[in-house]
C-alpha cells in the first residue's frame, strides 16, 4: 500500500474535523508561519505588524464564533480538546517539516500542557501570547519562558495549566477517587490559592539549611522603639505625597534603558574595588550581555556591550575564553537568517562587530557565511574573516575539516582573499577535499598565492576529470611558461589512463601544454605524434601533438613536423599535414 | 601500601540541576537495558554489563539520598519530584520510556539504595516479561520474589489519592513505612531540597506516618510546612501546594553553593510567581514571621520573608507583576554576598576585628560579583545586582558611591530587609524584640533612612500589629497577631489565646477574628517577658 502523500493525508485529517477543529487548526499554522517572520524581522516591522494583528483578530472571530477553546499540548501534538489540530505529519524524503510542527514543543517545553482560551479573549491578550511565543522562539537562551511572560501578562481571558519544576507525587497502587494521575498537575495562576489558603507558618528547622552561611548581623538595633501607632500617627500624611514621588521615581528609572546603567554600574563598581577578581566577574557579566546581543541581532548593543568589555578587558585576556564558550552556545542559523533579510547597515554592523570581537568571532562569521544564502551578509561575513584572519590564517584551519563542504568553500575563498605564502599550506589541505566545487575554489583561490608555491598544488588538481576544475588549473598554470608545468601536463598526456579522460579533457590538456610548451617537450611530443608505428591510427593525441608542435613553431618542432610529413604512417602524415596547413592558413 | 580512593568531587550544582542532570543518564540506562533485555536473556553477560551500567547510574542519584523515584507523569518524567525537562535531543528518549512504562501499566520504578545486582535481575526477569506481569500483578510478583528494594510505581498523582481505596499489598510494609504505605495510606514523594539537616514538614505523610517523602536532598530540612487547613496533613489540592511546591523550588534554589555554577533567572523567576499571586490576593499575607525570632546560621528563611515582605509592599505599591517577580527574586538573592565572608566572621558584631568589620561591609559588593560571574546579564539580573549592592547604601549606609542614586527597588529590599533583620537579631537584646518593636524601630529611630513611602508599605503589608506579635485586646484577652488587615492596619485577624479573665482557649476551639471588629481594639502589643505561656497540664489536654 503506498504511503498517502502529506498534502493527502491533511486534506483527509482536515475532513474529519468539527470546523472549529479546522478553524483552530489554520489559526495555528498562520501562527507558526508568522512565527518564522516574526524571527527574521524586528518587532516594529509592518510585516510583523500586520501578522500579528490578523492572528489576533482571527484567534478572537473563532472564540467568539465557536467558543471557548481548550488546547491540550503535547510534545508534538496540539489537541483541541481530542481532536488533534497540529500533529507530526508523515516523514518525508525530504525531511521538510511544516512550520505548526514544531509548535507545540515550543509551548511544552517551557512546562505548559495547557492553555484556554475564552470566548471574550481581548485583544491585548491574545498580543501578549503572541509577543510571548515571538520571544521565546529566539535563540537558546531567552530571558523569560514562555510561563514567565505569560504570568507577567496578567492573563484573565487565557488560562494556561503548567507543570512547576518540582511537583509532589503521590505513588500508589490503585488509581485514587482523587483524580490519580490526572488530576490538578498546574501551577496554574489562574486558579490561584486564596489568601487564606496560602497562610502558612514557615517553620525553621534544626540544622543548616539555607542558601549560605550567615554569621553576622547586618542590620543593628536601634536604642529607641517608638510605639508604631504613634509612628505611624506622625507619618501616615506624609505618605500619599512620598508614594507619589517614590513611584513617578520608579517610573523614570524604569523608562531608562539597562544598557545604559549597565556601563555607569560596571565603572563604579571598578572604581570601588579595582582588584582582578572584580574586573574578572564583571569581564564574565558583560560576556553574556554581548552573546544575548548577538543571539538577537542587536548589532548596536552588541557594539556597546563589546565597548565595553573592550573597556575593562583590552586584551580579552580575562574574557575570551569565556566569550569563547558564550558564542558556541549562539543559534547562528537563526542569525545567519535574519542577517538575510537586514539591511546592508546591518551587514556593515555584523561586519565590524566580527572584526572587533577577534577570534572568539571566528566560529560565528564562518558559520553565517556558510549558512547564509544571500550575498550581502556572505560578503560581509567572509569581509570581515578576511580582515580577522589576515595575519594569522591559520586560524581558519578547524574550518578546513569541517563536515559541510560548504563551509571549507567559503573558508577557501577567505583565504584566497587573504592571499600570501601564508594560505598555502592551508589551501594544500583544502586541495584534498573531496568535493570538487571545495577543488575548484582552491584553485581561485590560488590565484593569490606565489606561483613557486601554489604550481605544485595546481599540479596536483590536473588528475582530476572534472572539466571545470582542470579548465581552471590549467588557466592559471599557463599563466606563464614553465617548463616544469609544460612536463607535468606532458606526463598526464602520456600517462596509461589519458585515453580514457573525455575529449574535452584531452583536448584541454593539450591546449594548455601549447600555450606553455617550449623545445624541452618536442621530443616526447615527436614520440606522441609517432606512437603506434605502421598500425598507427587518426588519433586526437597524434593530432594534438601536431598541433602543438605547429604552435611551438621553434626550428626544432617544426623539424619534428617536417619528418611526421615523410613518415610511412599515413596517420601521422595526416596529422602533420593538417597541422602544417592551419599554419599556413594563419 | 594501597592508595586511599580520592573522594569523587563535590558537585555543588543546586539539587535540582544535579537532579535533571541524573535524570537523563538514568532514561538512557535504562532504556538500554531494556533495548539489550529484548535481545539477551536476564542474566547474560552482554544483560548484566547492561544492568551494571543502570546500577552505576543509580550510585550517583543514591549519594543524593536513599531512594530513587523514576515515574512518568502523563508526558512528563519525574526523578524525586524534579521534571526532567524534555529537549529535543532527548525527545525521543523521554517518549521510549514513557512507552515502555505505558507498556507495563505503570507509573515508573521505585528503587532503594540498599538493592543488589542479583535484585535487580530478578526484578528485571519480570519486567522483560511484558505481556505476563504488568500493572499491579508486575508488583505484585516483584514482592513474591523478594524484590523488596526495587519495585513498579503502579500509580503516580500529583494529587493524594482517595485513602480509603488504597489496598495493602501483602509485603509492601517494610519497617516504619513501605514504599505504598500501609492500609492509612499512600506514600507521598515530594521535591524537597537543601543541604543539612532538618526535616520535611510534610516528611511522615498522611496518617498512619507510612509514607516517605522523597525529593532532591531528601531527609534534610525545607522546614515545617503545617497543615494548610484546619490540621489536616500533607498538602491536600492544588492550591496549597502549589503555594508550598514554590517554598521548596525557592529552598532548592538558593540551597548550597548554586550561584558558584551559574543560575538561572528564568528559574529563579518561576519560584517567586506563586509569592506575587499570594501578594495579589484580596486577603494579605505575610508569611512566616510568627517564627522570626529563631535564629539559624544559614540565610535562606531570612531571604524567603524578605522577599515576601518586599513583594508585599511592591504590591500594596501598585507595581506591576513584572516588576514585582523581578522585585521577588531580587529580594531572595540580596544577601548572596554573604556567601563570600560569612565563613571568615567569627565574633558577634560588637567584638568585630577591623578585618571582620570590613568583610561585614563588603558583602554587598560581594553580592554583585558572585550574581556577575553567574547570571547572564538582563534587566532582572541588573535590578537583582544592585538590588544586592545598594540594600544597605542609604544614609549612613554601605558602600558609599559619590553621585550614586540607589535603585528604588533597592530601597524598597532595604526597608523589607531592616524589618525582618531586626526580629532576628542575633544580639542578646535582639532575641526579645517583638515584630511590633521592630516595627517601632522602622519608624521611630530608623524612619529618616528611608522613605516614608516605604514605610507606609510597610505598615501596610504587615499592619500596626505585625504577624507573630501577641497583643492585648480592649477586654484584657490575649492574642497572637495571624495576619494584618490593608484596610486597617491597627486591627489585624487575631487568634485568641486567653480570654479577659485570664483563661485559656481550648486549642481544638480557637476564637479567630478575621480581621478584629471595628467595635474592638487592640489595647497594646505585649513585650516578650509578657508572652503568657499556656500551663503545661492544658497543653497536654
Amino acid at each position: 500500500m503506498s504511503e498517502l502523500s502529506n498534502s493527502n493525508s491533511r486534506m483527509i485529517a482536515i475532513r474529519d474535523l468539527s470546523p472549529m477543529a479546522v478553524a483552530v487548526m489554520g489559526w495555528l499554522r498562520s501562527v507558526a508561519r508568522a512565527l518564522r517572520a516574526f524571527r527574521l524581522y524586528r518587532g516594529d516591522n509592518p510585516v510583523v505588524l500586520e501578522q500579528r494583528a490578523g492572528l489576533i483578530t482571527t484567534l478572537q472571530e473563532i472564540a467568539k464564533n465557536h467558543g471557548m477553546i481548550d488546547l491540550r499540548i503535547t510534545p508534538s501534538e496540539i489537541y483541541l480538546v481530542d481532536e488533534a489540530v497540529v500533529k507530526p505529519s508523515p516523514r518525508s524524503d525530504d525531511g521538510i517539516r511544516m512550520p505548526e510542527e514544531l509548535l507545540p514543543f515550543q509551548i511544552y517545553r517551557d512546562g505548559i500542557r495547557r492553555l484556554l482560551i475564552q470566548p471574550d479573549v481581548t485583544a491585548a491578550e491574545v498580543g501578549t501570547l503572541i509577543d510571548a511565543l515571538r520571544m521565546t522562539g529566539v535563540g537558546p537562551d531567552t530571558q523569560d519562558d514562555l510561563v514567565t511572560l505569560l504570568w507577567q501578562g496578567n492573563l484573565t481571558r487565557i488560562q494556561l495549566e503548567s507543570v512547576p519544576l518540582e511537583q509532589t507525587i503521590y505513588l500508589s497502587v490503585h488509581r485514587g477517587e482523587g483524580g490519580g494521575g490526572s488530576g490538578q498537575r498546574a501551577q496554574s495562576y489562574a486558579w490561584s490559592p486564596a489568601g487564606t489558603e496560602i497562610r502558612a507558618t514557615i517553620g525553621q528547622a534544626t540544622g543548616a539549611q539555607g542558601l549560605h552561611r550567615d554569621t553576622f548581623d547586618d542590620w543593628s538595633l536601634a536604642v529607641t522603639v517608638v510605639d508604631p501607632v504613634a509612628g505611624w500617627g506622625e507619618l501616615a500624611g506624609h505618605v500619599a505625597e512620598a508614594r507619589a514621588g517614590f513611584l513617578a521615581r520608579w517610573e523614570t528609572e524604569r523608562a531608562e534603558p539597562w544598557t545604559a546603567t549597565v556601563p555607569r554600574l560596571m565603572r563604579r563598581m571598578l572604581e570601588a574595588e579595582p582588584s582582578d577578581d572584580m574586573r574578572n566577574a564583571l569581564t564574565q557579566s558583560i560576556v553574556t550581555w554581548l552573546a544575548s546581543a548577538l543571539q538577537h541581532s542587536e548589532w548596536l548593543e552588541a557594539q556597546q556591550a563589546l565597548g565595553l568589555l573592550r573597556e575593562l578587558d583590552p586584551d580579552g585576556a580575562r574574557g575570551n575564553a569565556a566569550l569563547d564558550q558564550a558564542l558556541s552556545g549562539l543559534d547562528v542559523n537563526e542569525i545567519a537568517e535574519r542577517l538575510d533579510e537586514s539591511d546592508p547597515d546591518d551587514h556593515a554592523r555584523f561586519s565590524a562587530l566580527v572584526v572587533a570581537i577577534g577570534p572568539p568571532a571566528l566560529d560565528l562569521a564562518c558559520t553565517v557565511l556558510c549558512m547564509s544564502s544571500k550575498i550581502r551578509p556572505r560578503a560581509a561575513a567572509s569581509t570581515a574573516l578576511t580582515f580577522l584572519c589576515n595575519d594569522h590564517p591559520e586560524l581558519l584551519a578547524p574550518y578546513l575539516v569541517d563536515s559541510r563542504w560548504t563551509m571549507v568553500r567559503n573558508v577557501v575563498f577567505v583565504l584566497g582573499q587573504i592571499g600570501g605564502s601564508a594560505v598555502t599550506s592551508l589551501l594544500r589541505t583544502a586541495a584534498e577535499h573531496h568535493e570538487v566545487r571545495v577543488r575548484r575554489a582552491v584553485v581561485q583561490a590560488l590565484g593569490g598565492v606565489p606561483r613557486e608555491e601554489r604550481t605544485p598544488i595546481l599540479l596536483h588538481q590536473l588528475e582530476t576529470r572534472d572539466p571545470q576544475l582542470l579548465a581552471a588549473a590549467l588557466n592559471m598554470l599557463t599563466r606563464e611558461r614553465n617548463p616544469r608545468v609544460a612536463r607535468a601536463i606532458l606526463d598526464r598526456i602520456e600517462a596509461p589512463d589519458f585515453e580514457s579522460r573525455s575529449e574535452d579533457n584531452q583536448r584541454a590538456l593539450f591546449n594548455a601544454l601549447s600555450e606553455i610548451a617550449d623545445d624541452s617537450v618536442v621530443t616526447r611530443l615527436e614520440t606522441l605524434l609517432h606512437k603506434g608505428g605502421w598500425f598507427a591510427r587518426r588519433t586526437l593525441e597524434r593530432v594534438a601533438a601536431a598541433r602543438v608542435l605547429r604552435r611551438l613553431a621553434s626550428e626544432k618542432s617544426m623539424a619534428a613536423l617536417e619528418s611526421g610529413l615523410r613518415s610511412k604512417s599515413e596517420a601521422v602524415r595526416a596529422a602533420c599535414l593538417e597541422a602544417m596547413s592551419q599554419r599556413m592558413a594563419s | 601500601m594501597s592508595e586511599t580512593p580520592k573522594p569523587p568531587p563535590i558537585d555543588t550544582r543546586p539539587t535540582d540541576v544535579r537532579y535533571r542532570d541524573m535524570g537523563l543518564q538514568l532514561i538512557l540506562r535504562l532504556l538500554a537495558v531494556i533495548r539489550i533485555g529484548r535481545s539477551y536473556q536476564v542474566g547474560n553477560q552482554v544483560f548484566r554489563a547492561q544492568l551494571e551500567g543502570f546500577m552505576k547510574a543509580l550510585d550517583v542519584a543514591f549519594a543524593e539520598g536513599d531512594e530513587v523515584v523514576l515515574v512518568a507523569l502523563e508526558s512528563d518524567i519525574y526523578l524525586n519530584g524534579v521534571r526532567i525537562p524534555m529537549k529535543t535531543s532527548t525527545y525521543r528518549h523521554h517518549t521510549a520510556l514513557l512507552d515502555e512504562f505505558k507498556k507495563r501499566k505503570i507509573a515508573g520504578l521505585r528503587i532503594e539504595k540498599d538493592v543488589t545486582l542479583e535484585e535487580m535481575e530478578k526484578f528485571y526477569g519480570l519486567f522483560m516479561q511484558t505481556d505476563n506481569y504488568h500493572g499491579s500483578g508486575l508488583l505484585e510478583a516483584a514482592i513474591a520474589i523478594g524484590c523488596d528494594h526495587v519495585q513498579p510505581a503502579v500509580y503516580a498523582s500529583t494529587e493524594s489519592p482517595d485513602f480509603g481505596t488504597t489496598q495493602l499489598i501483602p509485603g509492601m510494609m517494610s519497617d516504619g513505612g513501605g514504599f505504598y504505605g500501609t492500609s492509612a495510606g499512600p506514600a507521598t514523594f515530594s521535591p524537597s531540597s537543601g543541604a543539612g539537616g532538618g526535616g520535611v514538614g510534610d516528611t511522615g505523610g498522611g496518617p498512619g506516618g507510612s509514607g516517605a517523602v522523597v525529593g532532591p536532598g531528601q531527609g534534610t530540612g525545607f522546614g515545617d510546612l503545617e497543615p494548610v487547613h484546619g490540621g489536616e496533613p500533607g498538602p491536600r489540592g492544588a492550591a496549597p501546594k502549589n503555594y508550598s511546591v514554590a517554598l521548596k523550588s525557592a529552598r532548592s534554589l538558593l540551597t548550597t553553593t548554586s550561584l558558584q555554577d551559574g543560575m538561572e533567572m528564568r528559574h529563579a523567576k518561576r519560584v517567586v510567581q506563586p509569592l506575587v499571586d499570594g501578594a495579589f490576593e484580596s486577603e494579605p499575607i505575610v508569611m512566616g514571621l510568627s517564627t522570626l525570632g529563631h535564629h539559624d546560621e544559614y540565610t535562606y528563611m531570612h531571604a524567603v520573608n524578605v522577599c515576601m515582605v518586599a513583594v508585599t509592599m511592591g504590591h500594596s505599591l501598585g507595581l506591576d507583576r513584572r516588576t514585582l517577580a523581578d522585585l521577588g527574586v531580587a529580594a531572595l538573592l540580596h544577601d548572596v554576598g554573604k556567601n563570600a565572608v560569612g565563613g571568615r566572621i567569627r565574633n558577634p558584631e560588637p567584638q568585630w576585628s577591623e578585618e571582620e568589620r570590613a568583610l561585614a561591609l563588603s558583602h554587598p559588593i560581594e553580592g554583585l560579583k558572585l550574581m556577575a560571574r553567574s547570571t547572564a546579564l538582563n534587566t532582572t539580573t541588573l535590578r537583582c545586582m544592585r538590588v544586592a549592592l545598594e540594600h544597605h547604601m542609604g544614609p549612613g549606609g554601605y558602600p558609599q558611591f559619590a553621585d550614586w542614586t540607589p535603585s528604588a527597588l533597592s530601597e524598597l529590599v532595604s526597608v523589607a530587609d531592616c524589618y525582618v533583620s531586626l526580629q532576628t537579631h542575633r544580639s542578646d537584646r535582639g532575641r526579645n524584640v517583638t515584630p511590633t518593636q521592630a516595627l517601632g524601630m522602622m519608624l521611630g529611630p530608623f524612619a529618616s533612612r528611608f522613605d516614608p513611602a516605604l514605610l507606609g508599605a510597610l505598615v501596610q503589608s504587615v499592619g500596626l500589629y505585625p504577624p507573630g506579635q501577641m497583643v492585648e485586646l480592649d477586654d484584657g484577652a490575649k492574642a497572637l497577631v495571624l495576619a494584618p488587615n490593608a484596610t486597617d492596619p491597627a486591627r489585624p485577624h487575631l487568634r485568641v489565646l486567653m480570654d479577659g479573665t485570664g483563661q485559656w482557649l481550648a486549642e481544638d476551639a480557637p476564637l479567630e477574628y478575621k480581621p478584629l471588629p471595628a467595635d474592638r481594639t487592640v489595647r497594646r502589643a505585649l513585650r516578650v517577658e509578657e508572652y503568657p505561656e499556656r500551663p503545661s497540664e492544658e497543653k497536654s489536654a
